[in-house]
């Protein structure tokens, strides 16, 4: 008989501040050490990962066959859902269990003020900065897209 | 192919580290439990001249009732210099009484020092290859899990450091330091030194006993050396000399030194300069030319960005996300805040002058070869001109930064002091200094992405802009001076971000026209907070 571990999440969006609730349920051939759920973010795009968990529950030796609710607070200051050229951001909730062979569970989830990603990555302009005289700088005026 | 480039590489360290530091060090802890006795010298003397001085040394001494004679001065045999070898023959004169060590299980075998071959030095150069190599392959073996990660963390919360310090950028910059600072002391302080105290050493004659220029070759070409010997008498005493000169360099061009060879030929007398108090040391000229002080400055760079390393490396590294980004005013919502320029003028204009300094330095050297020493290399003149013509600009850009000085400089307030996105962004300026030489200002406002990753053994950082507004466009000289102007920051966009690899910021530019003179050009970092629900 394989390993079984599902993630339930009634909601998929939500905003700064708000509870994430959801639940685990498993099935093992053996016990486990813990079964660990944690909340955080996660960079791509063409920089190196990073990567935070902001809230986190443990359970300690759960049992083969169990189901088990969790409610965690996503803070209320938080880099929102991004999507950009270089640079996206992602919020998961990924499940772990310790001590059985089972792959982590990890479900993507959408945190912003408008509970949508924001996308960063239409427009792409000259920098302003870059442009040290005011000559080249009027030439490169908004319209002025790459 | 990580792991096997680390491997080569810490074994490469770790063979150096064998034979420069244990092996000697393994070799010569034979002599630790030899038995200290007393012993008398029975002759004390310099074999040899020309290429070579050798101590020859003969002391007797005493071990369970019986008396035994030696000529084995050191456990290890030295390469002493014509100065060393002298100095132990004055210092060890026939009939003293010094300490030998004798093998308890071979009482014939005893010398005066337990000596090794050692390198602390060359230790200290391995160590940092050792761990360098290490950690990379480590990191090729453990550290890819993370990076190919699509989704998820591969820590959680607890193991992840809040802030951490990078030790390994600390061992690199401990062994830039060492090294910088070993040729720095070696090759330019050391002889510049010694120079100065033999100001006062007293001139006497000595004969010509060898006098040749030496070429010493490399894959990066020949290099060539004033080699002269010489022989002088002190106190009734006869002493050999090797140093034509403090600098014990070897450069290109051998024509300049073949004709201080010619003046020095063999069989001829000339003058020599002695330290009164230890007479082993001799020096022909005390002019050392402009060598030692180049040396100097182009080995000092590299213990200055060895400084620079080992304090990035122990500066705590904020650790990433949100945290990054907040203020201490974070709990204020109204109020003002005063930007700062995202790079200081003084600082830039410093650092533009002594890199054009540091780089002319150096880029003159070949110059200095080739018109001075006689030297016919054209690929030296080549390499010579390529290196100016960057030194040229260093200059152009170090005097525009000097001119840069005098232009007007916006001190720039912000309100409210917690902008996010939907705030409603009151920017007011001042101009400092002559804002009347402006013809034109510009004020934007940009949000940028940046990224870093790792191609071979590089960082890249790429950069792009995703947000520009201009907020003030103008020519009309009345509204230079100050200003204020407000500009709603649109809701849907993302606040300010920094974490190690990633970056969001938001930014004023401030561009200005002044007529034959550097324009205006200042950036102030505007930090964005989250927007709360």
């Amino acid at each position: 008989m394989p390993n079984h571990l599902i993630l339930d999440l009634p909601a998929k969006s939500f905003l700064p501040g708000d509870t994430l609730s959801g639940e685990i349920i498993w099935e093992f051939v053996t016990p486990p050490d813990s079964l660990y759920v944690s909340l955080g973010w996660w960079t791509s795009g063409r920089g190196e990962r990073d990567e935070r968990v902001v809230a986190e529950q443990e359970w300690k030796s759960p049992g083969t066959i169990g189901k088990e609710s969790f409610v965690l607070q996503i803070p209320e200051s938080i880099i929102p859902s991004f999507s950009g050229r270089l640079v996206s951001l992602e919020w998961g909730i990924q499940v772990s269990a310790k001590g059985v062979k089972i792959d982590d569970v990890v479900e993507t989830v959408t945190i912003s003020p408008t509970k949508k990603e924001i996308d960063i990555s239409a427009e792409t302009y000259k920098s302003k900065g870059k442009s040290v005289s005011i000559r080249n700088a009027r030439m490169l005026s908004l319209s002025n897209r790459r | 192919m990580g792991m096997i480039f680390g491997l080569i590489f810490a074994g490469g360290g770790c063979a150096f580290f064998w034979l420069a530091f244990l092996q000697p060090h393994i070799e010569s802890s034979r002599a630790d439990d030899w038995i200290p006795v007393e012993a008398t010298l029975l002759s004390s003397e310099i074999e040899g001249s020309g290429d070579s001085l050798v101590n020859a040394v003969r002391f007797q001494y005493e071990y369970d009732g019986k008396k035994y004679e030696s000529d084995q001065a050191h456990l290890v045999s030295p390469n002493l210099s014509y100065a060393e070898a002298q100095r132990l023959r004055d210092e060890l004169p026939k009939g003293k009484v010094v300490e030998a060590f004798v093998n308890p299980d071979r009482p014939r075998e005893a010398v005066l020092f337990r000596n090794h071959n050692a390198s602390l030095f060359v230790a200290f150069f391995a160590i940092p290859f050792i761990v360098i190599g290490l950690s990379v392959s480590a990191f090729s073996l453990f550290g890819k899990s993370k990076k190919t990660r699509g989704k998820g963390f591969a820590q959680p919360a607890k193991s992840a450091s809040a802030a951490r310090r990078t030790p390994l950028l600390c061992l690199i910059g401990v062994a830039f330091v060492g090294m910088g600072g070993f040729s720095t002391w070696q090759m330019g302080i050391s002889p510049i030194l010694q120079s100065k105290a033999a100001e006062t050493w007293p001139e006497i004659p000595c004969t010509i006993t060898k006098s040749f220029v030496e070429s010493h070759s490399d894959s990066d070409g020949t290099t060539y050396s004033v080699e002269i010997r010489f022989s002088y008498e002190w106190e009734g005493r006869e002493y050999f000399g090797e140093d034509y000169t403090f600098s014990d360099t070897s450069s290109s061009g051998r024509a300049s030194k073949k004709e201080i060879v010619d003046r020095y030929p063999e069989g001829s007398t000339a003058t020599c300069f002695v330290n009164p108090d230890a007479p082993y040391q001799a020096v022909i000229t005390r002019d050392m030319g402009f060598v030692p002080y180049a040396v100097t400055a182009f080995t000092s760079i590299f213990v200055f960005v060895g400084i620079g390393l080992i304090f990035f490396g122990l500066k705590r590294k904020a650790a990433p996300g949100p945290i990054a980004v907040t203020t201490d005013q974070e709990e204020v919502l109204d109020g003002e805040r005063e930007l700062t320029p995202a790079s200081g003028r003084t600082a830039r204009t410093m650092g533009a002058i002594f890199f054009a300094l540091i780089w002319n330095a150096i880029a003159s050297i070949p110059f200095f070869i080739f018109f001075s020493e006689g030297s016919k290399e054209w690929f030296l003149l080549i390499i010579a001109l390529v290196f100016g013509c960057v030194g040229l600009f260093l200059i152009y850009n170090a005097v525009r930064s000097i001119l840069v000085l005098r232009n007007p400089l916006p001190l720039v307030m912000v309100a409210p002091a917690r902008l996010q996105p939907g705030s409603k962004m009151i920017l007011s300026w001042q101009l400092s200094g002559s804002a009347s030489r402006l013809t034109s200002l510009a004020v934007y406002l940009e949000g940028k992405e940046v990224a870093r990753y790792r191609r071979g053994t590089r960082t890249v950082t790429e950069e792009n802009v995703f947000f520009v507004t201009s907020l003030l466009e103008t020519t009309e000289k009345g509204n230079f001076r100050n200003g204020m102007v407000e500009f709603p920051i649109p809701e849907e966009t993302v606040p300010s971000m920094k974490s190690d690899n990633n970056e969001i910021f938001w930014q004023l530019v401030f561009v200005g026209q002044i007529p034959r003179w550097p324009d205006l050009c200042e950036t102030y970092e505007v930090p964005l907070s989250p927007a709360k629900s």
